[in-house]
């Protein structure tokens, strides 16, 4: 979500979020998929949690031009975000233990690593971005109706 | 169809109705982390503090460009610290999820880790401390003209 969205001031909440929000989803779909194509480096991990969090606080923002069917896609991104988040505490705690971690603590934390990735993976393919699954994100995310 | 008498607002009137209610939540969140005792609030903060920077990014189009800039930037100031708790916090539950033998290196980094999170606590409630005696979400409030 790199650009600043314009909004149309002449238009409704809904209009707006029914104009705008697809596209967003669109553009965190193509992040995810390259994500899970490759091995992410930690950099790349750290990026696309940041971008998972933005995504789900983004689409909040509407949460009253929807209606159940957000929360539960916000709660299917937010698991995506505490997978990454997991995974991403593995490097940051490699870096604050430093010199002071001996091979038992930095084998857990390979291990746990690989544990988050298998974990993010599993989620990220069988639920999130499941066969039709962006379709179907997009045609409710264009549904938005008048906010309560 | 939006009816007479409840027309639907304006994406103005929309945008600055969600930044009054995420700065509100954030003043409460700030009001927790000022004082002592609340385990659970650094998350809390970390996510009221990501919210409002989100909609502030997101509806920048209907803030004051230099103010919604200032905010941002004391923003990422409370972000900052709440984050440096937060990986303390981690980095002490990772070490007893590892469950090192007492006697190893283990207990040496516990004790260094538990002092880096008191000084790392210290210094977020003197950050919320010192917001709270500002009057920030008045302040910003006004400043953002909502």
């Amino acid at each position: 979500m790199a650009k600043r969205i314009k909004w149309d001031e002449a238009a409704t909440a809904a209009q707006n979020a029914r104009r705008k929000l697809p596209a967003l989803v669109k553009e965190y779909f193509a992040q995810g998929r390259a994500m899970v194509r490759g091995k992410p480096s930690p950099a790349a991990i750290h990026r696309f949690m940041l971008r998972t969090g933005r995504l789900a606080y983004s689409l909040e923002l509407f949460q009253s031009c929807y209606g159940p069917g957000l929360a539960h896609r916000l709660d299917a991104l937010r698991r995506v975000g505490q997978f990454l988040q997991d995974l991403d505490d593995c490097a940051a705690a490699r870096r604050i233990y430093g010199g002071m971690s001996g091979v038992r603590l930095r084998r857990f934390l390979d291990d746990r690593a690989h544990r988050k990735v298998a974990e993010f993976r599993a989620c990220w393919t069988g639920e999130v971005d499941a066969k039709g699954q962006e379709r179907a994100w997009r045609d409710y995310l264009a549904r938005a109706r008048q906010a309560r | 169809m939006p009816s007479v008498r409840n027309p639907a607002p304006s994406m103005r009137a929309f945008a600055l109705q969600q930044t009054r209610t995420l700065l509100r939540r954030l003043a409460y969140q700030v009001s927790r982390a000022s004082r002592p005792g609340d385990p659970r609030m650094v998350d809390d903060l970390r996510a009221a503090v990501g919210r409002l920077n989100r909609c502030l990014r997101v509806f920048g189009q209907f803030l004051p460009a230099g103010k919604s800039k200032k905010v941002h930037h004391e923003l990422q100031e409370v972000m900052d610290l709440a984050d440096a708790l937060r990986d303390w916090d981690m980095a002490l539950e990772l070490l007893r999820e590892a469950r090192i033998p007492a006697g190893s290196n283990g207990s040496k980094l516990t004790v260094t880790l538990s002092r880096e999170r008191k000084e790392a606590e210290t210094r977020l409630r003197a950050g919320a401390r010192r917001l709270v005696r500002r009057s920030f979400s008045q302040k910003w409030r006004a400043g953002l003209r909502l």
